[in-house]
């Protein structure tokens, strides 16, 4: 935790309010994005009990399956939640056409979608598990879904792998992205709770600390639904089992309506303040790359789109060698990136930096314009005009790094020298936009330790080589395979088994499931 | 390390407790103590076996976490599908990448339950204890009459003077000249993949097992090293209840497990720190009311300091209370180790501020280096803040919650 | 401190190993490699030059890609390489940037020296040797991929490999039949600034280390140990082997009475004690009292100067098996190296406090000394002063790299309570399914560094 953070956070926790931590919105909002909540049956990798989610605040959908480890019921659910997010989706396919730089045309896709969900585990949940457990359904001899569930587990992979991108605006968690924008008082952990990060936000009437333990204990924003709720819901869950294997249709109705009665209650509060965080962010100012980030975003759903002209995007269960080498430089270089731009953009992320001693900030003592030298590679000298400064803060960069100038990010340098209290920058890139500045001695400047790599980079290769392979290759990866899904198993379980499931009430929390005493 | 004085002016554990029910030691409750080594209040509770359970909800800050009664009821029919209904088979064919048993009829499975007695009595347990030994004897020296998997073993152990009995879910069976350890979980390994902290918690558990099957080895004159350093993990593949396993190293855990147990006996340091008469069995006759009782146990438990950090919450039934008294201290470490190591010796949050608002006060020349960098990073957000006048702005008032499905 | 006695010398040693690696090199399979593990000082570059004058004299036509990880790393490879062979047709393949003024220094020097940026350029195709970083050698790859021809060579050299990231090992090796790789396991690892949960697990997860994706697929790879580091004195081989190489160990190839560090006059500073102990018995430990301190503590900047100023003021013979005459002490054979940037600042302003010129030396970070060395080296403890540690100041790499660069004595300053830290210190580590356990471990590393340094306590 960088000093700054630390004071914000001392700021929040003496105010019981959470301050700023940035001075502007550094992600894109749709005008309707799609809020996802959703809790999952504890015990089971991807067995949703119910999933609320729509784009307007006032009338959110609600699919419940009152007993998730019955294929029908679960998927009664799922495909009607499928459904929807494909309608939602399916206009972002589109495709149109524009001119390319340079000549010809291209296809690109016309907007792309926008999911946003309460926190990170739900964004996992999602993606990686939901979604994953969809996308091979009905292929190779598996259970066969409806097609727009199909479509539903592929989007759903898109955006679990693509929420890995720095920067990214598909797949928001709004735990992540508030906690981005606003220091509270409490632990990055207790963060992770978007009930009460909105206490602190929003502020609460009475005691803070109060406020915060209930939270704690009584809401659960999904994907895992509070135990003692859960402990609370488990015998109508049993009751719609022995509904079902006793053809007890108004047994099962009813307890279809007491599952969704809770359901509701619980994510309602959830949905709710999913919208709300959405509205806390939107009223903050975009920053100035904001559209640019979003520009790449829609880019790359583009090539999801134009696959899914051909069928419905696969997508490998592993990343093989050759597209997880692809994935960590593109990642690496969009963070870079994304911290460049989100310093250049934003005042108090700039001032992050400054204060941890990543920038060299003083008063210009001298400056020599006219100073020439030759460049490694050159052979003759060009003009590398110096800026020395007398320093006001602290610095940790060292003679030799890279720098840019704050009020021009063209504007680039190296520290040439730099002591207790003075330094000299020399400038070697973009000398003719530096000409067009007034270095007057006394004038404060700020050149940051940033140099995120513009140029090019190698493709990647088109084969795995020895070095990355066995003779047989590994079994995850690579390209998707018809029958990859076919091992997956399901949390099916026929009404005998149902029949068989014991009511556990509420549980210890050291109790541990397989110890027979 | 304890010597006469110590006695006359320390409390010792057995006070401490008083008529306190002793809380049973297990793998989870042993492989906490390596999560947080510096809290002096947890290591009094754990040596003394005080209930933390039960003293957090006396304290009125109950445990915050919870266990989901379906995922004790999944689990425990998981590990009954791996073992009763399929005869061990479904664990043999689950096995069977890492060891090769023989598939039922063939599979020997000695079941450490069964031996008789009231379930869940001391000779019950005395009677597995002696079961399981005289299993792993044989096993060890190659009786060719030895079960293949040894299941509901017990192994007891010493920890730090206290006598642990521990019960796996896991089993041991010799394969050639080696013993493995399995550990069957309910939480699923989807392509190749679980989640590490869960993971993190089974290795921490496991190493326990391990730790207590190499004593009981050598307590039975075997060579320990027989066991090899890591457990064989059987959980759900991806989203079903097929089985599939993974190896998953130990010695790591091991190291950091021992070395903590290692250091137990230093609890004797920590005591002599402490008043003379301090107990938490504050109310032995149970005469006072919540209220008073929660004083009381208050000021006896605050006698003894704790190190509050995040993780707690994940760990330790005792967080709740230690992090509102945290709270009330203003400590920085409840938002974390590194945000307590930044403010080197500035003791409270509101200190910080104080430094970088006003620079060292007279007597705290000691302070003067990180008032100094609190003071820069200050200047750095105050700079910031005035060059756009909207970066404080806390939200508009929330509207009221929107309507929902109502 | 027992040392076999037979004592043999670095050309032997050298030699003996040229022989063995070129023998391998000529048995291995397409698809093979042959790797070399060399502890601190171990005579990982003379390897390298030998073997690829070896192969050079072996074949004419033979050219040899040479694949560093840093451009100083492929400067200083090009700079031994001539300075052993003269008359070795080299080239520096450089980046767009052009060769630094190092390379340009040594090719006035060395008129056959081609520094090019263009693989393809007919003076590159006349030599015999072609020395680049991975990821220029990435660039050509990509650009003979591009153009629909990847020029294969038999065989490439890879130094630091230990330090490179899976990642770049795949960018190149499709150009490359046959590896050697040659590296130091024990100093400290590539890094990613992304988290990588997504690959754990995956040999070929592009954050692992490049030998840890080929070892995984290749398990059968028995690297060749070099036994004897002629850098490090026998008073330092024991316990950096020891906590840092615990598996494959190695020894001192001089021995104590081949070095000697011997002081000018002294007695009556208060650093005298702490400077006649590390010239007399190769480490002195200066423990400051305890206190939480920010991560630039000016006292322990202040005793680093002080201990730097006080010994050159005193000055020094350094007598070792290469120079038995001796020769003087100077600036630049005594490095201050730190875990931070920000404490190289610290070092550096107390330096000049004391009027010496912070330039006059080396004042650094572990990561930017890793591969060098230096007759005197003091060292800022990590965890001098930290209220807690965390991973990064328990690295085994990083201490590792800080208690063995130096050929005659080690000087480290901490603060007391590094015990407390260690003792205090929680099990945090994630764990990921079918990943390997990272060794050695660093709290058990860091234990017994804190437990030898509480030995030369002044």
């Amino acid at each position: 935790m960088s000093l700054i953070d630390l004071l914000l956070t001392a700021e929040a926790a003496r105010a019981h309010r959470a301050v700023r931590r940035t001075a502007y919105r550094h992600v894109h909002l749709a005008d309707r994005p799609l809020i996802v909540v959703a809790y999952n049956l504890s015990g089971e990798a991807a067995a949703p009990l119910g999933i609320m989610y729509g784009t307007d605040p006032a009338a959110p959908k609600l699919v419940v399956a009152a007993e998730p480890r019955n294929r029908e019921c679960r998927f009664d659910a799922i495909n009607k939640f499928a459904e929807d997010l494909d309608a939602y989706v399916r206009p972002f396919l589109t495709l149109k056409t524009e001119p390319k730089r340079g000549g010809g045309f291209r296809q690109v896709a016309s907007g792309a979608p926008q999911v946003i969900v309460p926190n990170r585990a739900t964004r996992s949940y999602l993606g990686s598990r939901l979604g994953r457990s969809l996308r091979y359904l009905g292929l190779a001899g598996t259970h066969d879904v409806p097609e727009a569930t199909k479509w539903a587990g592929s989007h759903l992979s898109w955006l679990a792998e693509h929420a890995n991108l720095p920067g990214q605006a598909n797949f928001l968690a709004m735990t992540e992205t508030l906690s981005e924008h606003f220091a509270t008082g409490q632990s990055a952990l207790e963060d992770e709770s978007l009930a009460a990060l909105l206490a602190w936000i929003d502020g609460v009437a009475g005691d803070l600390l109060a406020e915060l333990e209930r939270v704690e204990l009584e809401e659960a924003f999904g994907p895992v639904p509070n135990p003692k709720w859960e402990a609370k819901l488990e015998p109508h869950v049993k009751r719609w089992g022995d509904g079902l294997r006793t053809d007890d249709a108004a047994k099962m109705a009813a307890a279809e309506a007491a599952v969704r009665t809770a359901v509701d209650a619980a994510l309602t509060d959830a949905y709710a303040a999913t919208h709300r965080a959405v509205d806390i962010l939107r009223a903050i100012d975009p920053a100035a790359t904001v559209p640019d980030r979003w520009a790449n975003d829609v880019y790359e759903w583009g090539a999801h789109a134009k696959r899914a002209k051909t069928g419905i995007p696969m997508f490998a269960r592993r990343h093989d060698a050759l597209r997880a080498a692809a994935m960590l430089q593109r990642w690496s270089a969009a963070a870079d990136e994304l911290e460049t731009a989100r310093a250049f953009d934003d005042p108090m992320i700039m001032a992050r930096l400054d204060a941890e001693g990543r920038c060299v900030t003083g008063a210009i003592t001298s400056v020599d314009a006219q100073n020439k030298e030759v460049k490694p590679g050159n052979q003759r000298a060009t003009r590398v005009p110096l800026v020395e400064l007398s320093l006001t803060g602290a610095t940790r960069l060292l003679a030799g790094e890279v720098v840019r100038w704050v009020g021009d990010k063209k504007i680039r340098g190296v520290v040439r020298s730099v002591d207790d209290g003075s330094a000299v920058v020399a400038v070697t890139d973009q000398v003719k936009a530096f000409d067009t500045y007034a270095w007057s001695p006394g004038v404060e400047v700020m050149f940051v330790g940033l140099d995120p790599w513009e140029g090019p980079n190698p493709w990647g290769p088109d084969e795995i080589p020895w070095t990355h392979k066995e003779a047989t290759t590994t079994e995850l990866a690579g390209e998707a395979e018809p029958g990859d899904g076919a091992t997956d198993g399901s949390p099916d379980m026929t009404p005998a088994e149902l029949a068989e499931v014991v009511v556990v009430g509420t549980v210890a929390p050291d109790a541990e499931p397989g110890v027979v005493v | 390390m304890s010597g006469m004085r110590g006695q006359a002016t320390s409390p010792s554990l057995d006070g401490i407790r008083g008529t306190l029910p002793r809380a049973r030691a297990n793998a989870r409750s042993v492989a906490a103590l390596t999560q947080n080594p510096g809290c002096t209040r947890r290591r009094v509770i754990d040596s003394a076996g005080l209930p933390a359970h039960d003293l957090a909800a006396k304290l009125g800050r109950p445990t915050l976490r919870g266990q989901s009664p379906f995922a004790i009821e999944g689990g425990n029919r998981f590990e009954d599908r791996l073992k009763e209904r399929s005869g061990y088979g479904l664990l043999v064919e689950a096995l069977a990448p890492y060891v090769e048993l023989p598939m039922p009829p063939g599979l020997v499975v000695e079941d450490v339950n069964q031996v008789g007695g009231k379930v869940g009595s001391k000779a019950w347990m005395d009677a597995r204890v002696a079961k399981t030994d005289e299993v792993l004897a044989k096993i060890t020296s190659g009786d060719s009459t030895a079960p293949h998997i040894v299941d509901h073993p017990v192994l007891r152990f010493d920890l730090a003077g206290a006598e642990v009995n521990l019960e796996p879910d896991a089993l041991a069976f010799r394969v050639g000249d080696r013993l493995e350890l399995v550990e069957i979980k309910s939480y699923p390994i989807i392509d190749g993949q679980a989640d590490p902290g869960k993971l993190s918690a089974t290795a921490g558990q496991t190493a326990v097992y391990h730790m207590a099957l190499r004593s009981t080895l050598e307590r039975l004159g075997f060579d320990p090293d027989l066991l090899v350093w890591s457990v064989i993990l059987v959980a759900p593949r991806n989203f079903g209840r097929q089985p599939v396993a993974h190896r998953v190293p130990l010695k790591k855990k091991s190291l950091s497990l021992s070395r903590v147990l290692s250091a137990v006996p230093k609890t004797a340091e920590v005591l002599a720190g402490l008043p003379a008469d301090l107990t938490f069995d504050v109310d032995p006759g149970g005469t006072m009311d919540e209220a008073t009782l929660r004083a009381a146990l208050t000021k006896a438990v605050q006698q003894v300091g704790a190190l509050f950090v995040p993780d707690c919450v994940t760990a330790c039934d005792m967080a709740a209370f230690c992090r509102a008294e945290a709270w009330a201290k203003d400590d920085p470490a409840r938002l974390g180790r590194d945000a307590r190591d930044n403010l080197a010796g500035v003791h409270t949050l509101a200190d910080a501020l104080r430094l970088a608002e006003d620079g060292p006060a007279a007597g705290e020349d000691e302070l003067a280096d990180v008032a100094e960098a609190l003071g820069a990073a200050r200047s750095a957000i105050v700079r910031a803040r005035s060059l756009v006048p909207t970066a404080d702005l806390t939200p508009v008032p929330a509207v009221p919650p929107a309507g929902g499905a109502a | 401190m027992s040392h076999p006695t037979p004592k043999v010398d670095f050309q032997w040693v050298n030699t003996d190993y040229t022989n063995r690696v070129v023998a391998d090199l000529g048995a291995l399979d397409k698809g093979g490699a042959v790797l070399v593990e060399a502890p601190p000082g171990a005579g990982k570059s003379s390897l390298t030059v030998s073997v690829s004058k070896a192969l050079a004299d072996a074949d004419s036509k033979l050219r040899l890609p040479i694949v560093t990880q840093t451009n100083e790393q492929a400067d200083d490879l090009v700079a031994s390489l001539l300075k052993r062979h003269p008359d070795l047709p080299v080239t520096r393949l450089v980046g767009g940037a052009g060769g630094s003024n190092a390379m340009r220094t040594l090719a006035a020097a060395n008129p056959d020296l081609v520094i090019s940026s263009k693989h393809d350029d007919p003076a590159v195709k006349g030599t015999q040797v072609v020395v680049a970083t991975a990821r220029k050698w990435e660039f050509v790859r990509s650009g003979q991929q591009q153009s629909g021809l990847i020029q294969g060579y038999d065989l490439a050299l890879i130094d630091e490999a230990y330090q490179m990231r899976s990642d770049a090992l795949l960018g190149i090796a499709t150009m490359f039949d046959r590896l050697m790789c040659v590296g130091d396991p024990g100093q400290l690892d590539p890094f990613t600034t992304i988290d990588d949960a997504l690959w754990k697990g995956l040999e070929y997860a592009p954050s692992r280390t490049a030998m840890g994706t080929l070892s995984a697929f290749h398990p059968d790879l028995t690297p060749h140990q070099l036994p004897l580091s002629w850098r490090l004195p026998p008073s330092a081989a024991g316990i950096v082997s020891r906590a840092f190489y615990p598996y494959t160990g190695f020894s001192a190839g001089t021995d104590a009475t081949q070095r000697s560090l011997a002081l000018g006059a002294g007695g009556g500073a208060p650093e005298d004690d702490a400077l006649d102990r590390a010239a007399a018995e190769g480490w002195a430990y200066v423990e400051l009292p305890e206190k939480l301190s920010v991560r630039t503590d000016a006292e322990v900047a202040t005793q680093l100067a002080r201990l730097v100023r006080r010994l050159l003021d005193r000055g020094a013979d350094v007598v070792d098996e290469l120079d038995a005459t001796g020769r003087k002490l100077e600036a630049k054979d005594v490095a201050v190296v730190v875990a931070h940037n920000d404490q190289v600042h610290a070092v550096r302003f107390a330096l000049s406090q004391l009027s010496l010129d912070p330039d006059s030396l080396v004042v650094s970070t572990a990561n930017k000394v890793q591969g060098r060395e230096y007759e005197v080296v003091l060292v800022w403890h990590p965890l001098a002063g930290r209220r807690d540690a965390t991973a990064f100041h328990l690295e085994a790499g990083r201490m590792c790299v800080m208690l063995s660069r130096h050929r005659q004595a080690c000087i480290v300053v901490g603060r007391a309570g590094a015990d407390r830290l260690l003792a205090e210190f929680p099990d945090s580590d994630p764990i990921f399914l079918d990943e390997p356990e990272k060794f050695p471990d660093g709290w058990e590393a860091n234990s017994l560094v804190l437990d030898h340094l509480a030995g030369f306590k002044v």
